[in-house]
């Protein structure tokens, strides 16, 4: 009987333990082996959503739903607890939950931990210890939307005031969400009347606009090569947005926010309201050997990130689709894979920056949603494949699967709007597509309120998915 | 390529029937790309 854990409940993990749960029944082997899945957190949390929460527009409830009946039904034993050990010799991991410490072993184990929300990395980031807000969990959003409500009132009342909204260091990630609240303050604000009383900024650490972490994305319109540099320049003109891009965030003060240029500068931006996204790192997880040494750096790389079936230590130039991993299984130990998040990428999608002062000023990749669910899907039925000794098949490199994302810009069903974004693959290919690394035919940049009704859309057909209901499998 | 964000291209986002063909459209490529993924 083999015994396999998943540490994390996002959409890595959470896909994962389905994945496994389904395959492991449709070969009649699931009473033979156990499935685990070790969370900090009862419940699962559809994030992309949480934008919406954050300006007050959805209840974080709406967001949520509690994991324990879809494991139940599922077959899926499930563990709330924090996991801080992992010891792979000896094949069992230490977790923290309510009733003290707990060894769980497994022959198989999936980190799907998601990130370490780094807030710390940035004097004065973050709701808990700083001065700015974020959209990244549900408490957060809450109290995001608090403040949200507050400026309201403020602008209400004739005064204007200075909106900040994007990354919070200099190698943050996810800037899609960050762009999509930016958007949604702006149209919300325009629906309210108050949007001329309010001075909008984006800020970011991407080379250029449009980045979105990925090096931007390239599609056909009609004859034409349309960039989402060009459509955000000419979004952020249209809706009189200021931009700072090429920017490392360095320290945030009650009202101002200090920060370091791509030329070396030091500037400031004042605010009344800020969202800044955190950067990523990997959970503060350890790996134990049999003797007792710390081996997190043998198995991880330096941010704490799993290290996976990637080649790793090329340079951005160097770096090319062969190098993205395939299987996600860890090289050090077999029976170890990463999904999502938690697994350590071979390098960027986006240009890495260096200022005169030696700061880093660069996006790292973002694997989350769509890419995160293929992940955990593939470790899953790899694992599977290891239970029968056959060799690994199921890839999900993101060299060579889609990204699709739908960033909603203003959430009404009639008169709403949305960026629609489809790429292939995500991480650029030149091996297999010389001149943009990706296909152009098959990749997709269009606006319009089609992509809100879509946005909305998925919210439902997720949470109706990852709850296990009738026909789930069939909602792609 | 400049993309212009003028009453037009407003126009072009929130038009009704219009978008009923663009969602027909984004479908069929969201459907093109889960093949290719899997």
């Amino acid at each position: 009987m083999a015994n396999i854990v998943i540490v994390g409940s996002g959409f890595a993990g959470h896909f994962a333990a389905m994945t496994l749960s389904d395959e492991l029944r449709r070969r009649k082997i699931n009473h033979q082996h156990s499935v685990r899945v070790i969370t900090k957190t009862p419940k699962f949390t559809y994030i992309p959503s949480l934008i919406w929460v954050g300006i007050g527009q959805m209840p974080a409830s709406q967001t949520q739903f509690e994991l324990a009946p879809v494991y139940k039904k599922l077959h899926i034993d499930l563990t709330v607890g924090k996991v801080f050990e992992v010891h792979p010799d000896d094949r069992y991991v230490l977790a923290e939950t309510d009733s003290g410490q707990e060894q769980f072993n497994y022959d198989y184990l999936i980190m799907a931990t998601g990130p370490f929300l780094n807030f710390p990395a940035t004097p004065g980031l973050g709701p808990d210890n700083g001065y700015t807000y974020s959209v990244c969990t549900p408490d957060h959003a809450t109290e995001t939307a608090h403040a949200y409500e507050a400026l309201i009132h403020k602008l209400e009342s004739g005064q204007s005031a200075n909106i900040v909204i994007g990354t919070g260091h200099g190698t943050c990630t996810c800037q899609g969400a960050a762009l999509e609240f930016l958007f949604n303050v702006h149209t919300d604000l325009e629906h309210r009347g108050l949007r001329h009383l309010a001075n909008m900024t984006w800020l970011s650490n991407e080379p250029k606009l449009g980045d979105l972490g990925i090096g931007g994305v390239e599609a056909k319109r009609n004859s034409a090569i349309m960039s989402s540099e060009e459509l955000m320049a000419g979004l952020f003109e249209g809706h009189h947005i200021q931009y700072q891009i090429q920017s490392h965030v360095n320290q945030i003060l009650e009202n101002e926010i200090q920060f370091e240029t791509l030329q070396g500068e030091d500037k400031t931006l004042p605010f009344d309201f800020a969202m800044l996204l955190p950067p990523f790192r990997g959970q503060p997880i350890n790996y134990i050997n049999a003797a007792g040494e710390n081996i997190t750096e043998q198995v991880c790389n330096p941010a704490g990130f799993v290290k996976v079936d990637a080649v790793y230590g090329k340079t951005y130039d160097e770096l090319d689709g062969p190098d993205w991993p395939r299987t996600y299984q860890s090289p050090v130990y077999s029976n170890i894979f990463a999904a999502g998040i938690a697994f350590a990428p071979p390098g960027p999608l986006s240009q890495p920056n260096k200022s005169p002062k030696g700061t880093l000023i660069g996006p790292a990749p973002p694997r989350t949603g769509f890419t995160s669910e293929l992940c955990g899907r593939a470790a899953a039925l790899n694992i599977v494949e290891m239970i029968e000794n056959r060799p690994l098949t199921h890839s999900a490199s993101m060299a060579e699967t889609a990204g699709i994302c739908v960033a909603s810009m203003d959430n009404h069903m009639l008169g709403g709007n949305a960026m629609v974004i489809g790429i292939y693959p995500v991480a650029r290919n030149y091996s297999k597509y010389p001149d943009y690394g990706r296909d152009l035919d098959a990749s997709e940049v269009d606006l319009g309120m089609a992509g809100a009704w879509m946005k909305r859309g998925l919210h439902h057909a997720f949470m109706y998915k990852l709850q296990g209901k009738p026909l789930w499998k069939l909602v792609p | 390529m400049k993309y212009v964000l003028d009453e037009k291209e407003k126009h072009r986002q929130k038009g009704l029937f219009r978008q009923f063909g663009l969602l027909s459209k984004l479908g069929l490529k969201f459907m093109k790309l889960l093949k290719l993924s899997h």
